[in-house]
């Protein structure tokens, strides 16, 4: 298969695409009132500025689950050779999930983990 | 191996103690975790051995740098005491933090493997940027904390594609093959080439030499002074301790090529440094200044390459070390009594009313400047000397030179504490402190006077 | 794994280092010059992950798997620097409230 197929295939996406777009966009009526400036089905209308900061609460939440959730990149190497190695693997893999363990009860114990 | 594991459960136990807000066993436990450590570590000496699937080795090289990091962390911990005395949170952790620190040192110092090698300055560096900005509310220690980030991660950064080129051309990261890929190849390709420049940008960039030293003086000025004591010492050594360990086994055969980058890097990192420390008005700008020159002297010991740098290496880091401790714990003490002026100014007169602080300075002072009776002059001459056996005539000459311009700015704190008038009041030296300091500077002298002893170690 | 190895191997070396590569100066260059502190965390990631990129073709292209091996363990450290860096940001924001370093010029000398 040469490439000039794809080639075609993707311009023919694209045109599509923006052809799609562009008739509708062209053949459309547009008049305003109020209620299409809804949102749409979304619950009741926001009250005051949208751009509410966040809590800060959520920082430590994302950069504790930050830690934890990347460490899960040892466990897959350790699945894979688990039944080559046998009972020495498990042991270690112990050992790493009990480190982590103390981590987590001390950032718990620190009340990194209650909603404050 | 049993040291590392020691250090960590130290660290760690040290953490949980914070939790329990007991202060009274805080500086006890940190002291107990490294002499423990220390005793662990020494028991290794002559019993070569590696773990970590030959990852890593301990040899007498490892566990000499070991245990004078272990040693200049002690000092550290002991002046945390009044450091940290009125301050109620977090000092455990500062302590566990120092000592996840030392471990992360550890894995530099005996790394036989590149993988181990980014492992071990990670965990030293990343420790060190919580420390930089252990002060939370000051603002100049906040920023501190994130310019060493900022470069801590760029160097890594590009220490890491460096490692990567190697790879790439050597298709292995254990230190013994990359030198045989070296002495078996004829053709080098390019990318190993860019690699070797890439590795020794990025450690260029965390032992802090020039071109590459701009973030040195402003994190060291910024954050709190025992950190920066700290931050000097430890991670002086392992850098250099990792330095000489990679490129006197790795890249020693192609040596060719890497020493003429080091040779200019040598030559600019001894002008810049001793000429700005000229123009400093503070002791910790000017402290770091001098840091930097030391840099450049300790890269002669490494672009030397012969069977005394790794002595010298060891000796003069360990006299840097002992000399700068003293220097900071003494300015620590003069910048509290003069409501945080850390100004040369500030030590106008100290003698006449503090004899005991001005002579531990002064001794530091004198083995930075490398005069005789201290440690400082045989750390220079060894390295010297290294660099003579290996045919540098011209740069020794100018490393000379540049150490006679750096006397010039050591004594002008000299001049100021003893020859200058100035309103000195009694300072109290606490106890623990006091004895931190006077070991240190007794260790200078001791280390000056019997120079045998340590040299002939490695 | 031969099979993904060999299909990796059909494309020559040097495409997949101009690729990393660029991706790393784009890094290096975001670092340099971009005024935001996150824009230059995110940087310094595009950097971390262009190594990563790099790594796992020369170790395809040499059928070594410890290349990939190292790959692991890049990912979670800069996991971890990220979380400090993010920390620290967090605490000068607090107090400076902005996370512009140009703001960053109180140690000068």
């Amino acid at each position: 298969m040469g490439s000039i197929s794809i080639i075609l295939l993707m311009a023919c996406g694209i045109i599509f695409a923006v052809a799609a777009i562009a008739i509708g966009r062209k053949l459309s009526m547009k008049r305003f009132n109020p209620t299409k400036g809804e949102a749409y089905e979304c619950g009741i209308q926001t009250e005051g500025d949208t751009w509410v900061q966040l809590h800060i609460g959520y920082y430590l939440f994302a950069l504790v689950f930050l830690l934890f959730d990347v460490e899960i990149a040892f466990v897959y190497p350790w699945a894979v050779v688990f039944k080559e190695i046998g009972m020495v693997a498990f042991v270690e893999i112990v050992m790493f999930v009990l480190v982590l363990f103390l981590g987590l009860l001390y950032a718990y114990k620190k009340k990194a983990l209650t909603w404050m | 191996m049993a040291a590392l594991i020691s250090i960590a459960v130290f660290g760690i136990a040290l953490l949980y103690i914070e939790l329990t807000n007991s202060k009274k066993i805080q500086l006890p436990l940190a002291v107990v975790g490294l002499l423990v450590t220390l005793g662990l570590t020494v028991m290794q000496w002559n019993h070569p051995s590696s773990s970590f699937n030959n990852m890593a080795v301990t040899d007498n090289y490892s566990v000499a740098f070991n245990a004078s990091i272990l040693l200049s962390t002690m000092f550290v911990v002991l002046l945390s005491a009044y450091y940290y005395e009125d301050v109620k949170q977090h000092v455990a952790e500062i302590m566990a933090l120092m000592l996840f620190t030392v471990f992360g040192a550890f894995l530099i110092t005996s790394f036989s493997n590149m993988i181990m090698l980014f492992l071990g300055i990670e965990t030293l560096s990343i420790p060190l940027y919580v420390l930089a900005g252990s002060k939370k509310f000051s603002l100049r220690s906040n920023e501190a904390s994130f310019k060493y980030f900022l470069m801590g991660a760029f160097a890594s950064a590009i220490l890491l594609l460096g490692i990567t080129l190697v790879y790439g051309a050597s298709a292995t990261f254990q230190l013994s093959a990359i030198s045989d890929y070296v002495n078996n190849t004829k053709q080098l390709p390019g990318i190993f080439y860019m690699g070797i420049i890439l590795i020794l940008v990025g450690f260029s960039f965390k032992v802090a030499a020039a071109p590459f030293h701009f973030w040195t003086p402003d994190v060291y000025e910024g954050s709190p002074t025992l950190i920066t004591a700290f931050m000097a010492t430890v991670v002086k050594i392992a850098g250099f301790a990792a330095f000489y360990r990679l490129f006197s086994s790795a890249f020693s055969s192609i040596a060719t090529f890497w020493e003429p980058l080091l040779w200019g890097m040598i030559i600019l990192t001894l002008l810049i440094s001793n000429f700005a420390a000229l123009l400093q008005k503070g002791v910790k700008r000017l402290l770091a200044y001098s840091s930097i020159s030391h840099a450049g002297f300790l890269l002669l010991g490494i672009i030397a390459l012969n069977k005394l740098s790794a002595g010298g290496i060891f000796y003069y880091t360990l006299a840097y070390s002992l000399a700068t401790i003293p220097a900071f714990g003494v300015l620590i003490l003069v910048k509290n009594h003069r409501n945080s002026d850390d100004s040369i100014d500030a030590f106008n007169g100290l003698a006449k009313k503090n004899p005991l602080l001005a002579i531990v300075m002064s001794v530091a002072l004198l083995s930075m400047a490398g005069i005789p009776i201290t440690a400082g002059f045989f750390a220079k001459y060894y390295i010297f000397v290294a660099a003579i056996d290996s045919g540098y005539i011209l740069l020794t000459i100018f490393a000379v030179l540049a150490a006679v311009l750096g006397v010039f700015y050591y004594f002008r704190l000299l001049n100021a504490m003893f020859l200058k008038e100035g309103e000195a009041e009694k300072i109290k030296i606490p106890v623990v402190f006091g004895i931190s300091l006077l070991i240190t500077t007794i260790l200078t002298l001791a280390m000056g006077v019997f120079p045998d002893y340590i040299i002939k170690l490695l | 794994m031969g099979q993904i190895t060999s299909a990796i191997q059909l494309i020559p070396i040097e495409h997949y280092m101009i690729l990393c590569l660029t991706l790393f100066s784009i890094g290096v260059m975001g670092v340099l010059f971009r005024r935001n502190a996150i824009v230059i965390l995110m940087c310094i990631e595009l950097m971390l992950n262009s190594v990563n990129l790099l790594l796992a073709a020369f170790s395809a292209y040499h059928a070594d798997a410890g290349g990939q091996i190292f790959v692991f363990f890049i990912m979670v450290v800069a996991a971890a620097e990220v979380a400090v860096g993010l920390s620290i940001l967090v605490m000068m924001k607090r107090n400076n409230n902005s996370v512009d370093i140009n703001l960053l010029s109180r140690l000068k000398g």
